[in-house]
């Protein structure tokens, strides 16, 4: 596991958290985006963390330069986002730049285990701000880019890089402040399924970013539209 | 290149006007020994045809030379011209007339009536010449067209020496600016002929062309007039009056007494000459307004002098005719000096030319005139009509103004298109450095806006939780749970400020929902249970980002009193949306111990009172000693 984070107090406890882990171990930690970033690009593969956490807020730059280097350099890295308040354009910014979620700072910091863990299973809680801020992108994006299409309903994120009907029947509750018990109760679905749909709505978050260039560049004509 | 040929056109123009008018197509082919030119005739006043009417007349013969102008010397009525042409034979030297057939007698030009004896036999008669009409021939001089008089041998002497043959010639006119005789041309028909076609040919085919051509213009003058400049109506007047003239011309004096066709030939020319000098100022740019004035006041006279020349005798009017007439022509030369001082001024190529054109063609109306009217060279009688050539200047004028107006709008339009889009160009900048200005201010304003309330949020939410907390911790009373309770409270009052810098789109209810999500480990650790039912909020789009922080701090202090005061074990949100009444409606229930609601509200109601007045929205709550605490807000959504 690698810790970028600048508030030293923050990153003794978390390393301590870690330390008394079995399942987890702290093989790189730093307060700062450079350091950060040589070390990246010095690592040997065999040596490179699998998960990541990452505070936003650094003295020497945005979290944001961290999270996109350690992509670039090993994809299949998870990257967590430590933030301080969850603002939530900046979380989006995060899930855009391919981290799979966040941890709030000063809620039990010696539970960090149990929160990885809790991302790892069921991914980051969704705040209703941001359920309406990716409801309103998602509209916008379908909207401008394929009127009047029916969603196909099935599930492959890849392949379907826009919210299915379900998903954004999700979204709308959560948005409007009902839990995942309610929302699952409401659906009369079950509440892990829930936690699936808000997982797969943030793994579509960062293709949906992709798939929106792509298609502004066609529009442009910058690509072929073949 | 276009220049370049209107120059050469202009100069062949003149060339040939020139030639013309000097050539007079007196060298014409023939064999000289078959054509004998007479120059000179015997004259007598009065019809003498006889060799009684020679008694009669006698001492009244008088060798004259050839042509004759009556002009000259102001002779009118009739006179007898007699020839003695010799008859061929032995001992004739020269010329002679032998009686062939064939033998001919070609006269250039007679005026205006005339009637022929040869030998005292009648052999021509084209004017009344005997009657009491004498010499008030209607049909005659045809626009200076020739006779050509084929003579039948038995007419004719036979060949004698000594005996010539006798031809009388009676010309009468009316006015002696038209009478006279020019030479003749004696010999055969065959020889003659070439001559007699030319000038008849030109004549007619000049006066034909020159009326077609003129009413062509007409039309197209008034077309033009009717369609795209009123101005051209003058162009059109000018055309309308030449054609006028030449038509008179055409007819020969056929309709009315010839002293009244040549009065008002006269006066159409003049008026034509008059408008097109008017035309001639605006052409090159200049103004004149008093000399068009005195135009305009000599063309208002033109329908009096009509009138007047036509109901009396040229004795009466002539003068006046001829007075204007010539006064017409001092203001076109005073609009000739305009015209040369404009181009020596502001050399152009186009105003040259059109002035070359009308001096061209004020040269050959001169030329005309002089010979017709103030010439004392009798050759002037013979001399050819030059009206056509004026025509044709006066169209190549008419082109080369049409090529010069039209290549100046072509040029005016291009500039008016350039500066049009200049315009546009220097407009759009001037919207877009407004528009930026006004983004500009609008931003650095929505920037002081946003900052005032954001250190106005800090001050009344985590400024005053630190403070109260300080005073707390001062005290020494604190547990520890009340530490991590005010701490949090910090952190969430942080945590509500930074919500409320977030877009909230077009739902308020996801306001509502932020902070449940907000205050859920809360209400969760308190026990709460809570019944979440909640519908889309229409947001208003009048609605500032202020307004939304007082929403969100209105909420966020009835859940805290909720929490903190109602003892409460479930709380029960509603929210809904009353499409007719178009308002928005929030209602926080608690089942908790509630409080006496005629007590004068604690400092907590007094906030939530001023926030709902802020917001513009009734507030009510409803409370109960032991019935709980229920707290309403509604306000109506404005139109978007």
């Amino acid at each position: 596991m690698g810790l970028v984070e600048d508030d030293d107090r923050v990153r003794r406890r978390f390393a301590h958290a870690i330390g008394r882990s079995h399942e987890f171990e702290l093989w790189f930690e730093t307060g700062s985006m450079l350091s950060a970033l040589e070390w990246m690009s010095q690592c040997p593969p065999d040596a490179w963390p699998s998960l990541w956490l990452v505070d936003l807020g650094l003295p020497d730059g945005s979290g944001l330069s961290v999270i996109r280097h350690a992509l670039a350099l090993h994809p299949q890295t998870q990257v967590m986002v430590v933030s301080m308040f969850g603002d939530e354009s900046k979380v989006l910014d995060c899930i855009d730049a391919g981290a799979m979620g966040y941890i709030l700072k000063g809620q039990g910091d010696e539970d960090i285990l149990l929160h990885i863990e809790d991302l790892l299973h069921g991914g980051s809680p969704m705040s209703p701000i941001i359920a309406r801020q990716v409801l309103s992108r998602f509209r916008m994006a379908r909207e401008v880019q394929r009127p009047g299409r029916k969603s196909s309903g099935s599930g492959d994120a890849l392949a379907d890089p826009y919210l299915t009907a379900r998903e954004l029947d999700v979204l709308d509750w959560i948005a409007r402040g009902y839990s995942y018990e309610e929302v699952a109760a409401n659906l009369q679905v079950a509440l892990n399924t829930i936690r699936h749909h808000v997982r797969g709505i943030y793994a579509k978050l960062g293709v949906h970013t992709k798939v929106d260039a792509i298609n502004e560049a066609r529009r442009r004509r910058w690509l072929d539209a073949s | 290149m276009m220049m370049r040929w209107c120059w050469q056109l202009g100069l062949a123009w003149l060339l040939m006007g020139w030639g013309l008018a000097h050539g007079q197509g007196q060298a014409l082919p023939g064999p000289a020994d078959q054509v004998w030119l007479l120059d000179h005739a015997e004259r007598a006043p009065g019809v003498v045809v006889t060799d009684a009417d020679d008694a009669g007349q006698g001492p009244g013969w008088q060798t004259v030379g050839l042509p004759d102008s009556w002009r000259l010397d102001g002779r009118s009525g009739a006179w007898t011209y007699r020839l003695r042409l010799p008859t061929c034979g032995p001992g004739v030297a020269g010329a002679c007339l032998a009686p062939r057939p064939g033998a001919a007698l070609w006269i250039p030009r007679v005026g205006c009536g005339v009637a022929l004896w040869v030998n005292g036999q009648p052999v021509l008669r084209l004017a009344e010449v005997n009657g009491p009409e004498q010499g008030q021939g209607r049909d005659l001089d045809r626009g200076k067209r020739p006779i050509m008089l084929t003579m039948a041998p038995s007419l004719l002497r036979d060949a004698r020496p000594g005996l010539d043959n006798d031809v009388r010639l009676v010309v009468s006119s009316p006015l002696a600016r038209l009478g006279g005789l020019s030479r003749l041309w004696v010999g055969t028909e065959a020889s003659l002929n070439a001559r007699h076609v030319l000038r008849d040919v030109f004549l007619t085919g000049s006066a034909v062309t020159t009326l077609s051509t003129s009413a062509l213009l007409t039309l197209a003058g008034l077309w033009v007039a009717w369609r795209i400049r009123s101005e051209a109506w003058l162009f059109a007047m000018v055309s309308l009056l030449w054609g006028l003239r030449e038509g008179l011309w055409l007819m020969g004096y056929r309709f009315m007494p010839g002293d009244l066709v040549a009065a008002l030939g006269d006066l159409t020319s003049g008026a034509a000459l008059l408008v097109a000098c008017l035309t001639l100022p605006p052409l090159l740019g200049e103004r004149a307004p008093i000399w068009c004035r005195l135009i305009g006041g000599a063309l208002a006279l033109l329908p009096v002098l009509i009138w007047w020349r036509v109901a009396h005798s040229e004795a009466e009017a002539g003068s006046l005719v001829t007075g204007w007439f010539y006064m017409a022509h001092a203001l076109g030369l005073w609009g000739s000096v305009i015209s040369i001082a404009s181009v020596w001024r502001k050399p152009s190529w186009p105003s040259a030319l059109i002035l070359l054109g009308c001096m061209g063609t004020a040269v050959i109306a001169g030329l005309e005139n002089w010979h017709d009217k103030q010439s004392l060279d009798p050759l002037s009688f013979e001399h050819l009509r030059l009206a056509p050539l004026m025509a044709l200047s006066a169209l190549f004028v008419a082109c080369v103004f049409v090529y010069v107006r039209v290549s100046a709008a072509l040029a005016l339009e291009g500039r008016h298109k350039e500066a049009l889009q200049q315009e546009v160009a220097a407009q759009r900048q001037e919207l877009e450095a407004l528009h930026a200005r006004e983004r500009q201010r609008a931003q650095t304003e929505a920037v002081i806006d946003e900052r005032a309330r954001i250190v106005r949020d800090m001050h009344d939410g985590l400024g005053s939780q630190l403070v109260g907390m300080l005073s707390t911790v001062e005290s020494g009373t604190f547990t520890r749970d009340e530490l991590l309770d005010e701490l949090n409270e910090a952190l969430n009052q942080m945590r509500l400020t930074i919500d409320s810098l977030e877009p909230i789109g077009e739902d308020l209810s996801s306001l509502l929902g932020q902070l449940r999500f907000r205050l859920d480990a809360r209400l969760r650790k308190a026990g709460f249970k809570v019944m979440w039912e909640v519908a889309p909020l229409p947001a208003d789009a009048h609605l500032s980002a202020s307004h939304i922080n007082h929403l969100q701090r209105l909420l966020y202090e009835t859940f805290s009193n909720v929490i903190k005061h109602s003892g409460a074990g479930s709380v029960w949100v509603h929210a809904s949306h009353d499409k007719t009444s178009r308002t928005n409606r929030i209602v926080i229930r608690d089942d908790g111990r509630g409080f006496e609601a005629g007590r004068p509200g604690g400092r907590g109601l007094r906030n939530l009172a001023h926030r709902a007045a802020q917001l513009g929205a009734d507030l009510e709550v409803r409370s109960r000693p032991g019935e709980g605490t229920q707290v309403s807000l509604s306000w109506a959504v404005k139109a978007m």
